[in-house]
């Protein structure tokens, strides 16, 4: 099992049933699963609704922007990041701009 | 010259197969392109940056934005004829998403800077925020305008809610257009129907997306506009991102002559008379905006719209098609919306005394058409309409009932500046 805080912002939250924050316990090795293996546990175990709006094929749906421990994931190895216990991964949805 | 080295360099895959360019050369090697002393952590615009010059330079940037623009420049006159002499007063168009709340951010911070340099002029004197609440035919969580007030009220801005169904209420004659087949009048409304009434009629009756999409964009500038008739200047928050967007659906929707017009980072589509519409934000894309409000713990609503809830691969509306189409290409090729957004920016039109469609403010309308008194869906049957080809197909799609062909007359709000070109009842 690996610790994780997930955070929602930017409209992400909607689809989590209005949860912007929330440290769950996932089934996965810490230092073997990756972001890859996570974005699908989500959806199976807390997207509340419109899986469609949060993945799109193996990653999250363009206009989605992900933070690992404030950084930007595309610096941190995208969906190939190896996830560690207390991580912090932020979603943050751009698609309801203006 | 280290970005042209790195430009010039070929987009490679990175390990989950999007395509993107190296960065600057101190980028390759992990740190701050910026201070270069701080690992990076935050990748925008093919730079990377620590998070406290990613902010600072996000801020600095905005500023440079703004003297650029200059609002207030030149001064505005008054109806008396004089110019305004207590410095530029400003208007945000606030609608609760990443980019408005980050431009509320970023002009309140803007103006305190200004306050504490007493000899500074003041690029902006006062501000004031326009929200447009849309939940009379979009339901929404009454929570959400709670949550807006609070968000404006912790800078101390005045704000004013206006509601959709007052386009009606717009036309000082309170006058409606009503249109019909390819008819085209101003009439005086039934009394037993409110404003209202005759907003949720528009937006209930006809199957046509796009062209509600298309109104609610009218309905909202004209009402922006006119809550902003007495401020030098009006403020959108529209991106880099919005923008392009809106190049592509403009093209696929005929209004492709638009372009110019609703990039240009300062516009004034009434004349001098009444406010400038500035974009300061129209060179940062949504990634940094949303990255800016999220390291500002700023709060940002996710009103609904018409399509909010739609899946992405549903083919709703021209607009909802080209978002997801954009969102896709810049996920795979990193820089499209930028492109998009500086390739388009370089049409220019040349000054004309040609009027501006009365009902969208973007498009001319052709000089020929404009003699002849006919225009797309409209005859000299003693009425005339003068709307641009795209706003005319916006009117016939309102008239359809359902797929299948049904139609049906549509009232929508009269505008004064359709108002001028129409014949009414009572002129016959």
């Amino acid at each position: 099992m690996v610790s994780l805080e997930l955070r929602f912002s930017g409209g992400m939250e909607l689809l989590f049933g209005g949860t912007k924050a929330v440290t769950v316990d996932v089934p996965l090795k810490a230092g073997a699963a990756t972001m890859r293996d996570l974005l699908p546990w989500m959806r199976d175990h807390l997207l509340k609704e419109r899986p469609e709006l949060f993945m799109d094929g193996d990653s999250v749906r363009p206009g989605i922007l992900v933070l690992i421990n404030d950084a930007d994931w595309e610096l941190e190895g995208d969906l190939e990041y190896a996830l560690k216990a207390s991580d912090e991964i932020v979603f943050i949805s751009t698609l309801h701009g203006g | 010259m280290c970005d042209q080295a790195a430009n010039d360099r070929p987009a490679t895959p990175n390990k989950s197969g999007r395509m993107s360019k190296p960065r600057s050369r101190e980028a390759e090697k992990g740190y701050c392109s910026k201070c270069k002393t701080v690992r990076a952590t935050i990748a925008v615009r093919q730079s990377i940056f620590c998070k406290a010059c990613f902010l600072t330079g996000t801020e600095a940037k905005f500023r440079t934005a703004m003297s650029k623009l200059r609002p207030g420049t030149p001064p505005r006159p008054t109806a008396s004829g004089s110019s305004k002499s207590s410095g530029p007063s400003g208007v945000l168009a606030l609608s609760g998403g990443c980019c408005s709340v980050a431009l509320l951010h970023l002009l309140a911070m803007l103006i305190e800077q200004d306050r504490s340099r007493p000899h500074a002029v003041p690029q902006i004197a006062s501000l004031s925020v326009v929200f447009i609440d849309e939940s009379e035919i979009i339901a929404c969580d009454p929570i959400y305008n709670l949550r807006l007030e609070a968000l404006v009220r912790q800078y101390g801005i005045p704000l004013r809610t206006v509601k959709l169904s007052t386009a009606f209420d717009l036309n000082a004659a309170g006058r409606t257009l009503v249109v019909e087949n390819m008819m085209v009048s101003s009439t005086v409304p039934n009394a037993t129907k409110s404003s209202l009434d005759r907003l949720r009629v528009v937006f209930d009756s006809s199957p046509s997306t796009s062209a509600k999409e298309d109104l609610l964009d009218s309905i909202r500038t004209h009402l922006l506009l006119h809550a902003a008739k007495d401020a030098t200047c009006l403020f959108l928050g529209s991106s880099t991102t919005t923008l392009a967007n809106r190049v592509i659906a403009a093209t696929a929707k005929g209004k492709g002559a638009s372009i110019p017009r609703f990039l240009a980072p300062a516009s004034t589509p009434l004349g001098t008379a009444s406010p400038t519409i500035l974009k300061p934000l129209a060179t940062f894309t949504a990634k940094e905006l949303g990255l800016f409000t999220y390291f500002r713990a700023l709060d940002v609503i996710p009103f609904p719209t018409l399509t909010s809830a739609r899946p992405p691969g549903l083919k709703v509306s021209v607009h909802h098609i080209t978002q997801t189409f954009l969102a896709k290409l810049e996920a795979t090729q990193e820089g499209t919306v930028s492109a998009v957004y500086r390739t388009a920016a370089k049409l220019r039109t040349p000054p004309t005394d040609t009027p501006l469609c009365p009902l969208c403010l973007e498009c001319l309308l052709e000089p020929a058409d404009v003699a002849a008194g006919t225009r797309h869906g409209a005859t000299t049957a003693g009425h005339v309409a003068i709307v641009c080809w795209g706003c005319g197909t916006v009117l016939d799609e309102l008239q359809r009932r359902d797929r299948r062909g049904a139609r049906g007359p549509v009232e929508v709000p009269l505008f004064d500046q359709i108002a001028e070109y129409l014949l009414s009842d009572d002129d016959e």
